[in-house]
């Protein structure tokens, strides 16, 4: 990425792979501070979950907003920690009002300590929890609204849950609060044993591409779009192509005057 | 279900503690839908055990072929397993639960047959990835110093010497012997790990400028050379140990 000339508009980092570590990681994290803007991406936070919210984490990443002033920060719409402990990965919660409840007074508090408008994120789900009264996508729609919080809306979880609980991507796009989105998620996904997985292995599949163009058209507008590849990472000229694909689409999407 | 409720239903089976069988029963029940949901709940145990093998299997490889090559991967499983019930992972870094296994494997490796060389191997690792990720120097440090990233750790093997030997020719087991192993980083822009046996005469170099001693006074209390020092101080210049030497 520091070597290449080709144009990338900024970067998102996960903080929890950066912070309090110094050699190259510390290294490297300055070189792209300095060259990109960054935004904070978290996977730690437990939004969803039962225990406290971790102070520490909380502490870490409004340092590291002192640091390099990311415009917002997000983490996702799940829980990943039970009884007190981390599970480091994203496990989805009951879709209940309860849940909504749950999770918007815990967005509330995370808010109040970063000072930078928060997202959360959809994401993608494998089995659906037991006692779940409403849609996913009442579920999100409503936790962003009585929170008070943006949307990062993952194009590729919208596509791969769709692909595995069989229900229509488009309109599930049509009942998000495409106003409060304020970045979009693309990624690849892997088929493995009848299941779509999310993996974040690109290349991105023509269908997610379509879901992108039709998104980035019923909101009306550019929205920034971040690429994930984070397994099976190919040299970096592999994932910029799929950065000028994206901006391919969303002038297709738009039109060429949409566009900075 | 209440949302606490949920939670104490999924925490077994996530943490490792129960089977999917179980897990399923506790979550969807006996009836018999939904299926789906039921069986890919499946993919959430692996992921949840994919993570805590991960941070082991990252940080102490040599520690995990010690096992595996003594138990088979059963024996690395069930390390794993038994470690992170008594340590659950509390740190939102994924490396920074490893921080443990050294102590855990004090009670562990002699009931489960392992050398009782196998507590050290796993503090000499985990220093290992201590140096690796130690905080950088403050900028606008200056004056002959130690660098930040130094530290000496006693053990009573050559883990130095095991580690170092081509693959092919390692022993079993290190050499029991009394060592003192010098782990630092070198400066930017490399950051490389090094670690090796400290020498004697490093050990003096590095009190002289700990205490701020000049070398030839911390020759003529040790009794050794001068020139010997200097030339030991150089080589630790050299290799970033000493930083503001110049």
């Amino acid at each position: 990425m520091l070597e290449s000339k080709r144009r990338v508009d900024w970067l998102e980092v996960t903080p929890e792979n950066w912070v309090n570590l110094g050699g190259e990681r510390e290294h490297l994290f300055r070189q792209c501070a300095e060259r990109w803007p960054l935004v904070s991406h978290s996977v730690s936070l437990s939004i969803g979950g039962p225990d406290p919210l971790d102070g520490a984490l909380l502490t870490a990443i409004e340092a590291l907003r002192q640091q390099v002033g990311f415009a917002w920060w997000s983490d996702h719409l799940c829980y990943s920690t039970v009884n007190g402990a981390h599970l480091h990965d994203l496990f989805p919660l009951p879709a209940t009002e309860e849940a909504v409840e749950h999770v918007a007074r815990r967005v509330r508090e995370a808010q109040a300590r970063v000072d930078a408008p928060f997202l959360l994120e959809n994401v993608s789900f494998y089995s659906h929890m037991p006692g779940g009264t409403l849609e996913d996508s009442d579920f999100v729609r409503q936790v962003v609204e009585r929170a008070g919080c943006g949307l990062l809306l993952d194009v590729n979880n919208v596509y791969v849950n769709a692909l595995n609980h069989g229900f229509d991507a488009r309109a599930y796009i049509d009942r998000m609060p495409l106003a409060s989105v304020r970045e979009l998620h693309l990624a690849g996904h892997t088929p493995m044993d009848g299941v779509i997985i999310d993996t974040h292995i690109g290349p991105i599949p023509d269908g997610v591409w379509d879901l992108y163009r039709y998104t980035l058209q019923r909101a009306g507008r550019l929205i920034p779009t971040l690429i994930e590849w984070d397994q099976e990472i190919p040299p970096v000229d592999g994932v910029l192509d799929e950065v000028d694909r994206a901006r391919e689409h969303a002038q297709a999407a738009l039109g060429k005057e949409a566009l900075p | 279900m209440k949302l606490s409720d949920f939670f104490a239903t999924v925490a077994p089976f996530l943490e490792g503690r129960a089977t999917h069988a179980e897990a399923v029963k506790a979550l969807y029940g006996d009836r018999s839908g939904p299926e789906k949901s039921a069986e890919r709940w499946a993919i959430y145990g692996r992921f949840a055990q994919t993570h805590r093998f991960e941070v082991l299997d990252s940080i102490y490889p040599h520690l995990r072929r010690t096992v595996t090559s003594r138990g088979g991967k059963a024996a690395w499983s069930g390390l794993v397993a038994a470690y992170f019930e008594k340590h659950p992972m509390r740190h939102f870094e994924l490396n920074a639960n490893g921080a443990h296994l050294s102590e855990f494997l004090k009670g562990y490796a002699e009931a489960a047959g392992l050398p009782a060389w196998t507590p050290e191997l796993a503090d000499f690792e985990w220093w290992e990835w201590l140096t690796i990720i130690a905080p950088n120097e403050p900028e606008g440090a200056i004056g002959l110093r130690i660098s930040p990233t130094v530290e000496l750790r006693p053990y009573a093997y050559d883990f130095v010497g095991w580690l170092d030997a081509e693959e092919a020719e390692r022993p079993e087991a290190p050499e029991a012997e009394e060592s003192l192993v010098l782990f630092w980083r070198t400066p930017a822009p490399d950051f490389e790990l090094r670690r090796e046996n400290a020498s004697p005469l490093e050990l003096r170099v590095l009190k002289a400028v700990s205490e701020g001693l000049a070398l030839g006074d911390a020759a003529a209390a040790a009794g050794v050379s001068r020139d010997d020092l200097e030339e030991t101080f150089r080589d630790l210049a050299d290799a970033g140990i000493l930083l503001g030497a110049d």
